[in-house]
């Protein structure tokens, strides 16, 4: 029992900085849970846990903020990809010190011995999910080479449907070199796992009238310019010359008064970003009864609920990488919702 | 929450093929170094076929009334399916068998439906609760499940769900009884990663978990 506790903090320490958001250990009661990605288990060499980088380049990084959802629905970041995970000495100090971790995608050894037979005592093992059948074992962790043990990683292995992708167990790369397998990381790769971590500002319009709308009165919407600016995410992949910058750039804001008794400005809902990057004109002082560029005018009274009022806005997704690749990404859009209470008055006369 | 169904449309015209590359992969599954894992392992030269797993002499594990371990909807019209589904039920009825009874090395049981690194880390699963005077009671159903096999068919991912909002653990020395942590999701999903050994038992490699990732 002794060696059952503490192991993780040793593990932890050596290597890449990948922290786990430590869910409970409990199980059943006071008991553990079986392959749990908490202090249990795996937290240096866990398969769902990436080390891509991520750093944001440019837009706001304060505020309150958000993922964006791809427009097209078919459209998915790839499920798992091949990572550099140890150098030797890194491996070496992981399998002597610690020993419990992924040696693939789908196969945990827990234990010191598993990992020495095959990555320091040259033991063959079998690659159950990816070819070749068999893996052929290391002298001495490739101590004194220059590269890296890959491993197949994916955030969530349930939306890995086909068994072999990303499957071979933990295998030798010279350092420089991306490996010649199904499912290696490209540029691409890194812009595809951008998307889901570009966070984009809440879509918080200006309205006037600000508090409560009027019927058949139009509702001003606008952006002042500088609200929405373009978001650069920048994802590497340490242990190779990988990188991608993903940027969403805002192009259009939508409008959904939230009821049917409503119009819109335009009769779309839709709002062009002009070009000094605002949406929409600023109410000015005279303009109540003028049609706004962008705006909504409500038919009927809320009468006690407010209607809910969505705006989102939509982000045009391009993206560059190693070697001049680049390309553009499915449209995103950020949803935001904003209690609109609509009044009734009697004296409105057209 | 992206949970999937059932593909178990492995090209079958592959597997003749597969098969052969499979036989010379030298399984170090049933290798005999770790405690109580020498039972079952049998001799890599049986025959593979799928019929043979019907002919296995299966262990008998048996747990008691007061830990219901059930499975729901644990049943597939594809036999090989539900092969898999059925000794990956034994291989968890195994584990917590081993849990009540106390035994940190698994048992004989379990041995059978591990492979060995598949018993390295459920020993180190179960000394969560005997290393802790630790014994379960209570319902413990699991549910969901999905597989997905490997072309050669000679290895399979299986994923379900348990819930342990009823379930409880109970100190074997000072009687106390602890259930689901308030605040903590009792959904628990898992993810097992199984080989079919030469006698064509579906043996447990790893398992993987995480809390809060299923609904019911």
């Amino acid at each position: 029992m002794t060696s059952l506790r503490g192991w993780s903090s040793l593990a932890a320490a050596s290597l890449t900085s990948v922290l786990l958001a430590s869910t409970s250990a409990h199980a059943v009661g006071d008991g553990g849970v079986n392959g749990a990605a908490d202090k249990d288990r795996n937290i240096s060499a866990a398969a769902n846990q990436s080390r891509i980088a991520i750093t944001q380049v440019s837009g706001p990084t304060g505020g309150e903020r958000g993922a964006l959802s791809s427009t097209d629905v078919n459209w998915k970041p790839p499920p798992c990809w091949y990572e550099p995970v140890f150098t030797p000495a890194q491996l070496k100090n992981f399998v002597e010190n610690d020993g419990k971790g992924d040696v693939s995608l789908r196969q945990g050894w827990i234990g010191s011995r598993l990992w020495t037979e095959h990555f320091k005592d040259e033991k063959d093992a079998r690659n159950y999910f990816s070819a070749p059948a068999t893996a052929k074992g290391y002298k001495d962790y490739n101590l004194g080479e220059d590269g890296y043990f890959w491993r197949g990683v994916a955030p969530d292995v349930n939306d890995v449907d086909d068994t072999s992708k990303c499957g071979q167990l933990m295998f030798w790369q010279d350092a420089g070199e991306i490996p010649d397998v199904p499912d290696a990381p490209t540029a691409k790769t890194l812009a595809d796992y951008a998307y889901d971590k570009v966070k984009v500002p809440e879509t918080e319009v200006e309205l006037k009238p600000a508090a409560e709308s009027t019927v058949n009165l139009p509702t001003w919407v606008w952006l002042d310019k500088g609200t929405f600016q373009e978001v650069k995410v920048r994802a590497e992949l340490p242990g190779t010359n990988l990188w991608a910058e993903t940027t969403a750039k805002p192009v259009a804001l939508h409008l959904e008064p939230g009821t049917e008794d409503a119009e819109t400005y335009p009769a779309s809902g839709e709002c062009e970003i002009n070009d000094d990057g605002s949406i929409g004109t600023p109410y000015k002082k005279g303009d109540a009864e003028q049609t706004p560029p962008c705006g909504i005018t409500y038919l009927r009274a809320s009468s006690g609920k407010p209607y809910a009022l969505k705006a989102s806005v939509t982000w045009q997704i391009s993206w560059e990488g190693t070697g001049g690749a680049g390309g553009d990404l499915p449209d995103g859009t950020f949803e935001t919702t904003q209690d609109m209470n609509v009044q009734e008055i009697q004296s409105i006369n057209r | 929450m992206a949970r999937r169904t059932v593909t178990t449309a492995a090209a079958l015209a592959a597997t003749a093929a597969l098969l052969l590359t499979a036989c010379g992969g030298g399984d170090d599954s049933s290798s005999d170094d770790i405690k109580g894992a020498d039972k079952g392992s049998g001799s890599p030269s049986a025959s593979a076929s799928a019929s043979a797993s019907a002919d296995v002499d299966r262990p008998k594990i048996t747990l008691p009334k007061n830990f219901q371990l059930t499975f729901e909807d644990w049943t597939s019209s594809d036999p090989e399916t539900q092969a898999l589904l059925t000794d990956a039920k034994e291989q968890l009825r195994a584990g917590y068998a081993a849990i009540i009874a106390n035994e940190p090395d698994g048992g004989e049981a379990l041995a059978f439906y591990d492979t060995r690194p598949g018993l390295s880390q459920d020993q180190q699963w179960i000394k969560s609760y005997t290393g802790k005077n630790l014994t379960v009671f209570g319902k413990l159903p699991a549910f969901d499940p999905k597989a997905s096999f490997a072309t050669n068919k000679k290895a399979a991912s299986l994923s379900y769900c348990t819930d342990e909002s009823k379930a409880y653990s109970k100190n074997r020395k000072t009687g106390d009884v602890a259930g689901n942590p308030a605040g903590t999701d009792p959904l628990i999903s898992y993810n097992v990663s199984l080989a079919k050994n030469a006698q064509g038992v579906w043996q447990n490699l790893s398992t993987r978990s995480e809390r809060g990732a299923c609904s019911r």
